[in-house]
C-alpha cells in the first residue's frame, strides 16, 4: 500500500520542514490528500517517489510560506568552523541529525533541505521562494557553518 | 571534511531515513481527501454555476421573448398596409385656413386580408394640451403609452396646421385591423397637407416618450412614461426567507506567533450555517424595491484540536482477601497507572448574529410578469453577536470560550457587511411570490482583536423565500 511505503519516508521530509512534530503531521497529512487527489496527473515520466516527494515538498513550502517566511542574518560572531573529523559523524544518529536540522532558524533550513537533500540549484530555490539566488547561496553557506558547529558541540560533550 | 562530502553525508543518511508515523494518520487522511475542500468549494463547483448561469440566462431569454411579442411591431405586416388618404372625398372640409368644424375621414387599407377599417377624426381648436383616443373595439380609454395588444399599425400622425389639439376618434368594425392610439403632433409650418402619415412612425409606437427600438421594453422600462391619471406603483411586501450558508474565515495574527495562527486555524473548519429573516419591500416605481427587516444568522464551525504528550492516571484498587485462623482479612491495594498519549478535543462551535439587512433592489422586466430577476446589493447591519463553543489560547491549550463568560470575544457589534444578491422571482397570484436568491456578505470588519488574533468572516449562501403583497395596487 502506497501509505505503508512511503508514509515514513515523507515523514522524514516533513519533519526536516516543519517546527515541530504536530506541523510535520499536517504537511504528511496534506501532502498524501493531494497525491491522492492528483494521482492521475501522474504521467509515468520520472520515478513516482520523486514526483510524490515533490508534492510533498511542496506543501511544506507552502505551510511554512503561510507564516511569512523572513529569511534573517544571524550575527555570527565565531571564527571560521575548524574542520570536524570524519569519526565525530560515527555517533551521530538520524533522528540526532534530524533534531539539529529543526533547530537551524528558518531561512537556513528551508534552504539546506532544498539544497543538499532535495537537490534543488539555487536559481530553482530563488523561484520556489521567491528571493534572490544569491541569498539562497548565502543562507546555504550558514545553514552549513552553523550546522557543523552543533556537530562539533555534541562532538565535545560526547568526549 | 570538504563541504560536498558533509553535503553527501547528510543526504545519505536522510534521504531515505524512514521516520515513525503517528497511529491514526492513515484514518485524518481518509477523512480528509472525502471530505469536501473546506475553503473556496464553490470554485470547484463550475456545474453548479453553470447551472445557475443558464437559468439566469434562459429566464432572460424568455423576458425578451415575452417582451417581443407583446410589444413588437411586426414589421411586415405593417409594411403591407398601405395608407390611402383621398383628400378630395375623403377630406372635403379640409383646408390650410383651417375651418373649425373639419371631418376627415381616413381609410386605411390592408392588402393581405382587403379589410378595410374606417377611422373618422375629428379636429377641433380646442386649446387642451393633451390628445385622446377612444377606440369603440376596446370601448376604453387609453394614454399615450405603449400599447400591446394590437397588431399593426402602431402610429398614425396627423398633422394639423393650425389645430395643436386633436380628438381622434377610431371607428374600428375589424378586429386587427386597426391601430388602438395615434401620436398626434401639431405643425404650424405644413400649409398644404393636413393630414399625412409618417411611413417612419408605423416601426414605432409611441414616439412621444419612447425610442424607436423596444429596448426599453426590453429593459423593463417600457411603462415609465407618466400615466394619464398619474399613477405610481406604491406596492408593499413582507418577505420571509431561510437560506443555507457556507462562510468562510480569515484569521489574522494580532501580536500572536504565526504558529499559533496555523494551529488555530487547523483546528476550525468551517460547516454549513444558516440565516433566516423577515423583512418588507416597498416598491418605489415599477423596478425598484427598498428593502429592510431583521435577520438571524448561524455561523457553525467544526473544531477538532490534537494534543500530545497527554497524561492520564487512572487509580487501580485491587482487593486481595488474606485468610488467617483469626479471620480473613481484606486488603485493598491502590495503584496509580499514568499513560501518556494524545487527546482529540472536539467540539461545535456557534456564532450567531442579529442583523439588520438593508438594500436596494432592481426588478427587471414587466412588473405583471411571472418570472423577473433583480439585482439587489446593499449593506448588512449588526446589533448583537455572540460565540458559543471552544478555542485554543496562545498556549495551545484548548478553552471554552462562551462569549457571555470571556468578554472581548465575539460579543461585541460587528459593525457593516457589504451585501450583493441576484434575485430570481416567479409570481404565484396577485398576492404572492416566490423567490430564490443567491448572495454574498462580505464583511468590512475584524472581530476578536483583544484575544490576540482577529477573523474576518464572508458568506454566501441562496434565500428561498416567500413575498406578501400587504399593500398597494392589485396585478390584473
Amino acid at each position: 500500500m502506497l501509505f505503508e511505503q512511503y508514509a515514513g519516508k515523507f515523514m522524514t521530509v516533513c519533519k526536516r520542514y516543519a517546527n515541530d512534530d504536530m506541523e510535520a503531521e499536517d504537511m504528511l497529512q496534506e501532502g498524501f490528500v493531494r497525491i491522492f487527489n492528483n494521482i492521475h496527473q501522474f504521467k509515468f515520466e520520472g520515478s513516482f517517489e520523486g514526483w510524490m516527494r515533490r508534492i510533498v515538498v511542496n506543501v511544506a513550502l507552502k505551510s511554512l510560506q503561510k507564516k511569512k517566511l523572513k529569511f534573517s542574518e544571524i550575527k555570527d560572531n565565531s571564527v571560521d568552523t575548524p574542520s570536524i573529523q570524519a569519526y565525530a559523524y560515527n555517533h551521530l544518529g538520524e533522528e540526532e541529525l534530524l533534531k539539529l536540522i529543526n533547530n537551524l532558524p528558518d531561512g537556513y533550513r528551508i534552504v539546506f533541505n532544498l539544497a543538499v537533500i532535495e537537490g534543488y540549484s539555487h536559481e530553482e530555490i530563488a523561484k520556489m521562494l521567491n528571493v534572490q539566488p544569491s541569498t539562497s547561496r548565502s543562507q546555504l553557506v550558514k545553514a552549513r557553518k552553523m550546522l557543523q558547529s552543533q556537530i562539533l558541540e555534541i562532538q565535545k560533550i560526547a568526549v | 571534511m570538504t563541504d560536498k562530502l558533509f553535503d553527501n553525508y547528510v543526504r545519505d543518511k536522510l534521504e531515505h531515513y524512514s521516520s515513525p508515523v503517528p497511529s491514526g494518520l492513515w484514518d485524518k487522511i481518509l477523512d480528509e481527501k472525502n471530505r469536501k475542500p473546506k475553503a473556496f468549494w464553490w470554485q470547484k463547483n463550475v456545474g453548479w454555476y453553470a447551472g445557475v448561469g443558464i437559468i439566469a440566462f434562459l429566464t432572460g431569454a424568455y423576458f425578451i421573448v415575452i417582451n417581443q411579442k407583446e410589444n413588437a411591431i411586426e414589421y411586415n405586416s405593417t409594411l403591407k398596409n398601405s395608407v390611402s388618404i383621398n383628400k378630395t372625398s375623403s377630406l372635403p372640409l379640409a383646408s390650410p385656413e383651417g375651418k373649425k368644424d373639419n371631418t376627415a375621414k381616413v381609410i386605411i387599407n390592408e392588402d393581405s386580408t382587403q379589410q378595410a377599417a374606417n377611422a373618422t377624426a375629428t379636429i377641433s381648436d380646442a386649446a387642451t394640451p393633451t390628445g385622446t383616443v377612444l377606440s369603440n373595439k376596446t370601448n376604453r380609454v387609453s394614454d399615450f403609452g405603449f400599447s400591446k395588444n394590437k397588431k399593426f399599425i402602431s402610429a398614425l400622425e396627423i398633422r394639423a396646421n393650425n389645430n395643436p389639439v386633436a380628438e381622434v376618434i377610431s371607428d374600428n368594425q375589424e378586429e386587427n385591423a386597426v391601430a388602438d392610439y395615434f401620436t398626434l403632433t401639431a405643425r404650424k409650418n405644413l400649409n398644404s397637407e393636413f393630414f399625412s402619415l409618417n411611413k417612419s412612425n408605423l416601426y414605432s409606437s409611441g414616439t412621444l416618450h419612447q425610442p424607436p427600438l423596444n429596448l426599453r421594453n426590453i429593459l423593463g422600462l417600457g411603462n415609465d412614461c407618466p400615466n394619464a391619471n398619474g399613477y405610481q406603483n406604491r406596492d408593499v411586501y413582507v418577505e420571509a426567507y431561510l437560506s443555507p450558508d457556507y462562510s468562510s474565515k480569515t484569521i489574522y495574527p494580532n501580536g500572536t506567533n504565526s504558529t499559533y495562527i496555523q494551529k488555530k486555524d487547523s483546528a476550525e473548519s468551517m460547516r454549513v450555517g444558516f440565516s433566516a429573516g423577515v423583512r418588507l419591500s416597498k416598491s418605489i416605481g415599477d423596478h425598484v424595491m427598498l428593502k429592510a427587516g431583521v435577520q438571524y444568522s448561524q455561523i457553525n464551525e467544526k473544531f477538532a484540536q490534537r494534543s500530545i504528550n497527554q497524561t492520564q492516571t487512572t487509580t487501580v484498587i485491587v482487593s486481595r482477601t488474606i485468610v488467617r485462623p483469626q479471620g480473613d482479612t481484606t486488603i485493598n491495594d491502590t495503584t496509580s497507572v499514568t499513560q501518556i498519549g494524545y487527546k482529540i478535543t472536539k467540539s461545535n462551535n456557534h456564532y450567531r448574529n442579529i442583523d439588520i439587512p438593508v438594500s436596494l433592489g432592481y426588478e427587471f422586466g414587466d412588473p405583471q410578469a411571472k418570472w423577473k430577476i433583480g439585482l439587489n446589493g446593499g449593506v448588512i447591519l449588526n446589533i448583537a453577536s455572540s460565540f458559543q463553543g471552544v478555542t485554543i489560547d496562545t498556549g495551545y491549550n484548548v478553552i471554552s470560550a462562551n462569549s457571555k463568560g470571556s468578554s472581548g470575544f465575539y460579543n461585541t457589534k460587528l459593525g457593516v457587511s457589504l451585501f450583493g444578491s441576484l434575485s430570481l422571482i416567479r409570481n404565484i397570484n396577485s398576492k404572492l411570490d416566490v423567490f430564490a436568491e443567491p448572495y454574498f456578505r462580505y464583511g468590512l470588519y475584524n472581530t476578536n482583536s483583544t484575544a490576540g488574533f482577529s477573523e474576518k468572516f464572508n458568506t454566501m449562501g441562496v434565500q428561498f423565500g416567500v413575498r406578501m403583497k400587504i399593500s398597494g395596487r392589485q396585478h390584473l
